[in-house]
């Protein structure tokens, strides 16, 4: 019974290895993870052409059935099992990838355009507004995320767009950081100085100058964040904080997996693997990314 | 040096005013806890006199004033599911978490030390590449699903360990992995890379040319370099843990903290929640504020004047 995930975990680490082997070279583990993350843009895209089956619909005469068990005459084969009350695992899994991409370049993109902002100005205009903000950001920092998560998620209920507003307040002050110390370096450099000699405006000096110059380490940090989101969306939503009842994501797939654990171990296995996989795949490539920037920025 | 310390301190207690102000705001708009209160037959009168006691009634700046005089006095007020001290409670969980977290970061330290000497000593070996593969793996692994597999792996099936519950140190052993797996994973690449940059300085080649062997070298003169830069990075994942430690928790059954601010949201219980939130960021802030501190002692290049 558990040699399946035993199976898996050892898969898992043969391509890590292979990972570890060649990641300073274009390499084969760049190129998987490039494959999968694709194939899995495309199966959350056109799920419902993908998915076997829907994966909201229960059938309880076929629950609980081990992953590859066959389906009924005609119908497609549980390649992932089937839940409690005898839902198609594989379908939830391809199902759940589009909420947890949407979530997770959603919240990214929010909580760096506002971060990048904020930290941009406070860095450029500094005085009493780069104060303010700059203790909104330690203050903020002081709650550990899933803490203020849970607190906003419990404000607002649960909710797709809720938990990417939920994210992006969370995670706005690291872009605001980044931001805020690459604008303070570029704003006391030569062509910044010339631009104002000729008469360029503040926000044309901030937009126009200093944040081109500060997009790579920034671009690093987002890239960086994307499986983070994926993460956390996940464990809101196996909190029963995150998505509602009637979308599906692996998050709650797990919560649904973790009931039963010891009569059907396939339906939290998969699911996890398939958060894995996803977090895995970018951060090889997002490591990559980096080496070929050369972008010297610390690990989150 | 003093002038540094003050510093750091003032900033410190200005963030910890920040976040009384945070939790006030955000436990007043999770929604009023006299509507949970209600029982059946309760009149008006009975509703009333119940917002009155829990003071709900005065204005809201006055409550955020007597809120703010309460937190100087470790008062929250009764937890309004249990009735007893909120902070009581609060501070009856704190041992379980703060044994769960340092368990957790404990490993983490001791056996990234080990592994990221390992892969900095035997570059591009195999050994290298396997603790390589295990570092990307183990910062891919959510906690809370490592949490599920190892304890359907060793609990359920092999039946090593229990599934849950607090008690003796093997109870401990699954939560602390499943906690600690993610900065050990990070901190072994930090010692690795860290070290790597120290073994090419010329002092070790210095230390090698006269003889010294290869632990003495290690020991002496790189991992205490390193060590100085991993303090911030220990202080900044006590803070991750004891954000992670409320799922950890609460797949484990252990009485923490997290455990309890989770059983606190759901009775909408906020005393117990403002006393927990304010208690973990206190942890945070006072984690950062030490490393701070201890790292402009210890490293001798940092001069604050």
């Amino acid at each position: 019974m558990t040699k399946a995930p035993l199976m898996a975990a050892v898969a898992i680490a043969l391509g890590g290895v292979g990972a570890g082997y060649r990641l300073r070279r274009l390499n084969i583990s760049v190129i998987l993870s490039a494959a999968f993350l694709i194939l899995l843009t495309v199966a959350a895209i056109f799920a419902p052409l993908v998915a076997p089956y829907n994966p909201m619909i229960s059938d309880i005469m076929s629950n609980m059935l081990p992953p590859m068990s066959e389906g009924e005459p005609g119908a497609a084969r549980y390649i992932f099992g089937t839940d409690v009350i005898g839902r198609d695992v594989f379908s939830g899994v391809i199902y759940g990838s589009r909420v947890s991409l949407t979530v997770a370049v959603a919240a990214v993109l929010g909580a760096g355009i506002i971060g990048t902002v904020l930290g941009l100005a406070a860095g450029y205009i500094r005085g009493a507004f780069d104060e303010v903000v700059m203790r909104l950001v330690d203050v903020q920092l002081a709650f550990p995320f899933i803490v203020l998560a849970i607190m906003l998620m419990y404000i607002m209920g649960p909710g797709l767009w809720n938990i990417v507003l939920a994210l992006v307040i969370a995670k706005w002050p690291i872009y605001a950081r980044v931001a805020r110390a690459e604008a303070m370096s570029i704003a006391t450099s030569d062509f910044v100085m010339a631009a104002r000699s000729m008469g360029a405006g503040h926000m044309r000096i901030m937009f126009r100058h200093i944040l081109p110059n500060a997009l790579s380490p920034l671009a690093v940090v987002a890239a960086f964040a994307v499986p983070q989101m994926i993460v956390l969306e996940a464990a809101l939503s196996f909190l029963g904080l995150g998505i509602p009842p009637e979308m599906v994501s692996w998050g709650s797939m797990l919560a649904a997996g973790r009931v039963a654990l010891e009569q059907a171990w396939w339906v939290a296995t998969f699911p996890g693997l398939a958060i894995m996989a996803a977090v895995l795949s970018i951060n090889i490539l997002v490591e990559a990314l980096r080496i070929k920037l050369g972008a010297s920025v610390a690990d989150r | 040096m003093m002038r540094f310390v003050t510093r750091r301190t003032i900033s410190a207690a200005i963030v910890v005013v920040g976040v009384v102000t945070v939790i006030f705001v955000l436990s007043r708009m999770i929604g009023d806890p006299v509507t949970l209160m209600i029982q059946p037959g309760m009149t008006q009168a009975d509703i009333d006199e119940l917002r009155r006691f829990w003071k709900l009634d005065r204005p809201i700046i006055e409550q955020f004033g007597i809120f703010l005089g309460s937190v100087l006095t470790g008062d929250f007020g009764l937890s309004i599911w249990q009735n007893t001290s909120a902070f009581g409670l609060v501070m009856q969980a704190l041992p379980a978490t703060l044994l769960l977290t340092t368990s957790a970061l404990g490993l983490a330290v001791i056996v990234a030390l080990v592994l990221g000497s390992i892969a900095a000593l035997y570059q591009r070996s195999v050994a290298d590449r396997l603790i390589t593969a295990f570092t990307l793996i183990g910062q891919s692994v959510p906690s809370f699903w490592l949490a599920l597999m190892l304890i359907l792996i060793f609990a359920t099936n092999l039946r090593l360990f229990p599934t849950g519950g607090f008690g003796s140190a093997r109870h401990l052993v699954l939560p602390a992995i499943a906690l600690g797996l993610f900065p050990l994973a990070r901190l072994t690449r930090l010692v690795r890379s860290g070290l790597v940059e120290v073994l090419a300085q010329d002092y070790i080649r210095t230390a090698r040319s006269k003889g010294l062997s290869q632990g003495v070298i290690l020991v002496r003169h790189c991992l205490r370099n390193i060590a100085i830069s991993l303090v911030t990075v220990v202080a900044v994942d006590f803070g991750y843990l004891m954000g992670g430690a409320v799922v950890t928790e609460t797949i484990f059954a252990w009485p923490g903290l997290g455990r309890l601010m989770i059983q606190a949201i759901e009775h909408r219980d906020y005393p117990v929640m403002q006393a927990g939130s304010f208690i973990v960021a206190i942890s945070v802030v006072v984690s950062s504020l030490l490393a701070d501190l201890t790292y402009a002692v210890i490293n001798p290049k940092v001069r604050y004047d």
